[in-house]
């Protein structure tokens, strides 16, 4: 039991925290609740196709397709959310600027949450899939222990899911005229985190074998597999052996997305503030 | 000519590439590696094929060498694994980590 729910709690915390920022972020925009739930509800979906599939796509790229879908779906995952921080950023500006709100905005505001919820379903896709290939295991194998592995799942769920929300009511404790602020923060650095997951992947899978050299190693002092360590590794993308490309892809991306908010927002909000 | 040969180098240079890096192939059965110590040579990056002879999918997992793949039920997986220093680095099926264990010996 206690290994179920280890196992489901692991990647129950991934997609939650990612989860728990993107509701964060965007608590304040109108029907933002309705497209992250569909981001959940097309990410389990998603997960089961992929269970589904594993051993299909495990075939491509010379037995490296895993690791390239990991790395593609990352790598969208990072391009929405800087797309995200970007357009906030715009949108601010317009919004104290000359405070119209154009029908155009409107449907640009509806096309970022649709941005927000991709990153949702990748996020539960890539964690979920895996816990539906660990429970249908289960069931094949059969035998006396289901009962015990299933109560261990959703007991795992469950913690996963109250953990999630902590940061989610976390992050609302924050005083509103900064939260845009640490949001906007929080999902650069979760899309520079996932940037460098998509380069570990792509390394693995033999694509890039550049600037490979490990940058340093703090296995000793915080795992990445410990549970804390997979918290930070998730919220800013802690890696305790990363590769130089990594760090290179971390900050990187770190550099793209504040250099094309500020580009952007430019110097009238500057005198706004 | 030359450049047909060059050209013909140029498409091999990978798949030698790939050659160079020995493959160690293992066998999952039941809650057993067919291999409980790998031995491979330190400083040389090295790919592991393990086949899952199991209908239920399969999770190879070592946290010292970065290894996390799952393998489906009665599936292959490929994985590629770093230079490693000397030393005894775990291995387990996840899903039953309790019990699949075996170990990659780096000498």
């Amino acid at each position: 039991m206690l290994g179920a729910l280890i196992i489901v709690f692991r990647e129950v915390i991934e997609a939650g925290l990612i989860i728990g920022i993107v509701l964060a972020a965007t608590q304040n925009v109108a029907g933002s609740r309705k497209w992250i739930s569909l981001g959940v509800l097309g990410g389990i979906g998603g997960s089961c196709i992929v269970a589904a599939f594993t051993s299909t796509i495990a075939t491509f790229f010379d037995g490296f397709g895993q690791e390239i879908f990991n790395a593609t779906i990352l790598a969208i995952a990072v391009i929405m959310l800087a797309w995200h921080n970007i357009w906030m950023a715009l949108h601010g500006r317009e919004m104290a600027g000359e405070l119209k709100q154009t029908g155009n905005e409107v449907r640009e505001g509806r096309q970022t949450l649709a941005a927000l919820a991709i990153v949702v379903g990748a996020a539960v896709l890539r964690e979920g899939s895996e816990v539906v290939l660990f429970l249908y295991g289960v069931l094949v194998g059969g035998g006396g222990t289901v009962n015990s592995i299933a109560l261990g799942a959703i007991i795992g769920l469950g913690i996963g899911a109250i953990m999630s929300a902590f940061t989610y009511l976390g992050l609302l404790k924050i005083p509103t005229r900064h939260i845009f602020k640490v949001t906007s923060w929080m999902i650069t650095l979760l899309a520079a985190g996932m940037a460098a997951q998509a380069v570990s992947f792509l390394e693995k899978a033999g694509i890039v074998e550049i600037l490979g050299n490990t940058a340093w190693d703090t296995s000793g002092l915080l795992s990445e597999k410990s549970i804390f360590g997979l918290m930070i590794h998730t919220l800013i993308g802690y890696s305790d052996q990363p590769s130089v490309l990594q760090v290179v892809a971390y900050v990187g991306t770190i550099v793209v997305i504040v250099a094309a908010t500020r580009f952007i927002t430019g110097p009238k909000l500057q005198v706004a503030v | 000519m030359r450049a047909l040969i060059l050209a013909g180098l140029l498409a091999l240079t990978p798949a030698v590439q790939a050659e160079d890096m020995i493959t160690y192939e293992i066998n999952l059965k039941g809650a057993t590696f067919d291999i409980l110590e790998l031995k491979v040579p330190a400083g040389k990056p090295f790919m592991i094929k393990m086949n899952n002879q199991n209908a239920a999918p399969a999770e190879l997992e070592a946290k010292e060498l970065d290894i996390e793949k799952i393998a489906a039920g009665n599936s292959s997986i490929v994985v590629r694994v770093k230079a490693q220093k000397p030393g005894k680095y775990l291995f387990v099926d996840e899903f039953q980590e309790d019990v699949a264990k075996a170990y990659v010996i780096v000498e």
